[in-house]
């Protein structure tokens, strides 16, 4: 079974259908990639699946359960972990304290209940402590923890990103162009980490623009140009394919 | 029928009042990004410069209304100068906080310097009534509702054919956009404030004119003028003047058929329901809250 | 170290109660006292205020309403049914808070700027509602002659300071728990937020109820002192005035709103002589820290701790490396 599956997801702004009828599955431990030209749709597809947007149509099933109706919050603690294009941190806060604030859905069922926890212990989160300084080295952020978050340069502030969604404990996790603004050496950093969070079993979800990069790493990649799938399949086949070609006509990446 | 007309009448005229307000808050907005709540000081000294130089320099009440104008415009050119520019280092809500300051510090160095007591303005039409067709209005709403059709109509020529007027209109719709066009959006600023506070001023010296002058008579206006441009939508002066016509109309409708006192109750519901609906208002554009 | 940097604070903490607790028996004057104790009920509401402001980061105009729910809630059951105060004052609390949780479902639709107008106009409609409903609350002249139920000024002035302490107490407990993480994280990146699992509307639903019931608290607290409760003492001046203290006392670290209190209060007492003086101070004040000086004294004060220590911690590693011989 799927850990992922995307069904049917739609959604129309004003006079522009800005996904249509899009679906997709994710197995455990794989990596999939959504590339496709500029503004063909690729975060919004994020945004309904991790509903931070209001779907016309669709259907998510994490891990066995129908998350449709779920808010936000909900699917994270389910197990669905994002970040976004522009780097959102917890920016007056420090490294560690960004990685801590985000553990806070481990604390309970429901809100109601973390309350009632917080109150009786309030100092349960500071036992995280040490798991988030481990979360930290792993994600290569290892003497950076008492930093500000807006300090860090770009590159590092991606890192935190993936911290923290990390730190949410999820079983997949969706990357929204994690490569976004990097030199090389940081891109060969981070596609280095996402395979090394595969390792670890959690299915990873990619949209990125680097085209080449996403070769390297990706299972299986999905093709969204104006809203629609063109094409689905591992790498070699959508190097090859010929709509994918067309629709990335006069872009260089695709070699 | 007759009564219902009247009403619609008063409604216009306490609402071209409103227009006027919401007005001088949107022009600011629309250039400043800023709710200047300390909209409210720059009407109620409106009121006092015209206060005396009418009484005092016995001046007729128009060239009094346009000295007290000038007087206000560049006082808010000044504090743009000094206080609002200091303002705009620090994120949007902290700028509302510190026009609240401004606020403060202004409605009461007035109250300590011009004490509580009311003034009065004598009115260029005394106490004349006016008949229109079956219906009377007192030859100052009327004025008021004049005044407001003359300053709309210089505002609209100012912005649609004056190149000062376009270039305020272009750094509305994109601040970076209209520096990289050479637009100097400093000197914007700094129209917008001078036209915002003049506008303040009419709207101070009439209605003051009207009801009384007191250093304490901004704050209510200064409410019904945030109902009135978030009804209109923040950033857009025909909406301003809608809203502003239309909670009028309302207010008036309420006192009579209703009571006066639910009639207040009446505009804050309307406000809330508004933000529920339609944040941005009816003629609105984007939120930069 | 964090053990006696604690055990410092708990003291210092411990050595101000037991001299806050004394001090009705040194002053002789009423006057003082009744200072003192205005200054605690306002620390209350200014501790209200911060939790909604400082810790969630969501601004409301219109707090002086809750404040006035709770004030004519427990003037009008103690005055016209003849509740017994402790009853009253809970009934008070209560219905501030379930008026808070109403209003919270149309307010949370908004945030930001239009929040804070969106609260304004629900504080307006308070003060109209009771300026108009004699009934209840006795409109223009509201509700007179409710007994202060400690006897004297001086017992009063020993139930105000245990309420603030209690409420300091709670507050504090939960502002330093994963609830009050919750609350800056929201502050921080709504969004981020509630990316990382934090039901965002329900601790925002939870901040304003608990703000709101805190100010119902403040508000009953203040006419059961004054002794009497009408429509004027509750306007949007209020809680602009208590969203003013907040901020010089620096938004999101709760002592330093309750300090600002305490020291505003007294300082006006001898500096504003004339009423109008009093907001002026107010006026400059709040301009002068959104100019030069954000997050308010106590955050001006953090910040050049913060400062020092960062300055300590250079020496030292300049003298260790200067001790380490050899290798870098």
């Amino acid at each position: 079974m799927s850990l992922l599956t995307v069904q049917g997801l739609s959604k129309r702004f004003g006079g522009l259908q800005a996904v249509d009828d899009v679906s997709f599955s994710v197995e455990p431990d794989e990596i999939f990639g959504i590339i496709g030209p500029n503004g063909a749709g690729k975060s919004t597809i994020f945004n309904l699946v991790t509903a931070n947007l209001p779907r016309d149509s669709g259907q998510v099933i994490l891990d066995g359960v129908d998350v449709t109706k779920y808010k936000t919050h909900q699917i994270v603690l389910r197990g669905m972990g994002r970040t976004f294009q522009d780097a959102k941190l917890f920016s007056s806060s420090t490294v560690v304290d960004n990685i801590l604030s985000a553990g806070f859905c481990r604390l309970g069922k429901n809100f109601t209940s973390i309350i009632l926890k917080s109150y009786a212990r309030p100092s349960i989160l500071d036992r995280e402590r040490e798991k988030a300084m481990e979360l930290l080295a792993f994600v290569g952020l290892r003497g950076y923890e008492g930093q500000l978050a807006r300090n860090l340069d770009h590159g590092h502030q991606g890192l935190l990103q993936l911290g923290i969604a990390l730190a949410t404990q999820p079983k997949v996790l969706m990357l929204d162009e994690p490569l976004r603004g990097m030199n090389p050496t940081e891109k060969d950093g981070v596609t280095d980490l996402i395979l090394k969070i595969r390792e670890t079993g959690i299915a990873v979800v990619i949209i990125e623009h680097d085209v080449r990069s996403i070769m390297k790493v990706c299972d299986q990649i999905s093709v969204i140009n104006y809203g629609k799938k063109i094409a689905e399949g591992d790498p070699r086949e959508i190097r090859d394919n010929p709509a994918v070609i067309e629709a990335y006509l006069g872009a260089e990446e695709v070699a | 029928m007759v009564e219902f007309l009247q009403t619609i009448l008063n409604g216009i005229s306490v609402g071209s009042s409103y227009a006027l307000l919401g007005l001088g808050l949107t022009v600011i907005y629309s250039v400043y990004r800023l709710l200047n709540l300390a909209h409210a000081e720059f009407y109620m000294l409106g009121g006092f410069a015209t206060f005396f130089t009418v009484s005092y320099l016995g001046l007729p009440f128009w060239l009094g209304t346009i000295i007290a104008m000038i007087m206000t415009g560049i006082l808010g050119v000044i504090l743009e100068l000094v206080v609002y520019r200091q303002f705009m280092r620090r994120s949007g809500f902290d700028q509302l906080i510190g026009t609240i300051g401004l606020l403060f510090l202004m409605e009461n160095v007035a109250l300590y310097f011009f004490t509580s007591n009311p003034r009065s303005i004598v009115s260029p039409v005394g106490n004349s009534t006016v008949r229109l067709g079956g219906l009377a209005i007192s030859g100052h709403r009327l004025l008021i509702i004049v005044v407001t059709l003359v300053l709309v109509l210089l505002l609209y020529y100012f912005n649609a054919r004056t190149k000062t007027g376009k270039q305020m209109r272009a750094v509305a719709q994109d601040r970076d956009a209209a520096q990289l066009m050479g637009i100097d959006i400093v000197r914007m600023g700094q129209i917008a404030f001078f036209v915002s506070c003049a506008l303040a001023a009419v709207a101070g010296a009439l209605m003051g004119s009207l009801m009384q002058v007191t250093p304490a008579m901004g704050f209510n206006p200064l409410l019904y003028a945030m109902v009135v441009v978030i009804l209109g939508g923040l950033g857009s002066n025909f909406g301003a003047i809608v809203g502003g016509l239309s909670i009028g109309i309302i207010q008036s409708m309420a006192v009579t058929y209703v009571s006066s006192a639910l009639s207040d109750i009446l505009v804050y519901v309307l406000l809330f329901i508004i933000l529920l609906l339609k944040p941005t208002g009816l003629f609105g554009g984007k939120v930069y809250a | 170290m964090l053990r006696r940097a604690y055990a410092a604070k708990l003291g210092l903490v411990l050595v101000l109660f037991a001299f806050l607790m004394v001090m009705p028996t040194f002053l002789e004057n009423q006057f003082y006292i009744q200072l003192f104790t205005t200054s605690a009920i306002m620390a209350i509401a200014v501790m209200g205020m911060d939790v909604l402001f400082g810790y969630v980061g969501y601004c409301s105009f219109g707090q002086a309403g809750f404040m006035g729910i709770g004030a004519y809630t427990v003037a009008a059951l103690t005055t016209k049914v003849g509740v017994p105060f402790p009853l009253a004052l809970l009934a008070a609390v209560l219905l501030s808070g379930f008026m808070s949780y109403v209003i919270s479902f149309p307010a949370f639709r908004l945030s930001g700027i239009y929040f804070a107008i969106g609260t304004l106009a629900f504080g307006q409609l308070v003060f109209v509602i009771a300026y108009n409903w004699t009934d209840v609350t006795g409109g223009v002249y509201g509700i007179v002659g409710i007994n202060n139920p400690f006897g004297g000024l001086t017992g009063y002035y020993y139930f105000a300071f245990l309420m603030m302490f209690a409420i300091l107490l709670l507050v504090r407990r939960l502002i330093k728990s994963p609830v009050g993480e919750a609350f800056v994280a929201i502050r921080e990146n709504e969004k981020l937020a509630e990316s990382t699992g934090v039901a965002t509307l329900k601790a925002k639903r939870f901040a304003f109820v608990l703000s709101g019931m805190i100010m119902g608290l403040a508000g009953a607290m203040l006419v059961c002192l004054w002794s009497f409760a009408s429509s004027g003492s509750f306007t949007v001046s209020l809680s602009l005035e208590v969203l003013v203290i907040a901020i010089i006392g620096g938004v999101g670290t709760l002592i330093g709103p309750a300090i600002a209190a305490f020291v505003l209060n007294f300082v006006m007492q001898y500096l504003a002589t004339i009423p109008a003086l009093r907001l002026i101070i107010y006026g400059i004040l709040l301009m002068l820290i959104v100019m030069f000086l954000p997050g308010g004294l106590a955050g001006t004060y953090l910040r050049l701790v913060e400062a020092l220590k960062a300055r300590r911690k250079e020496g030292e590693k300049i003298s260790v490396s200067f001790d380490s011989t050899g290798s870098e």
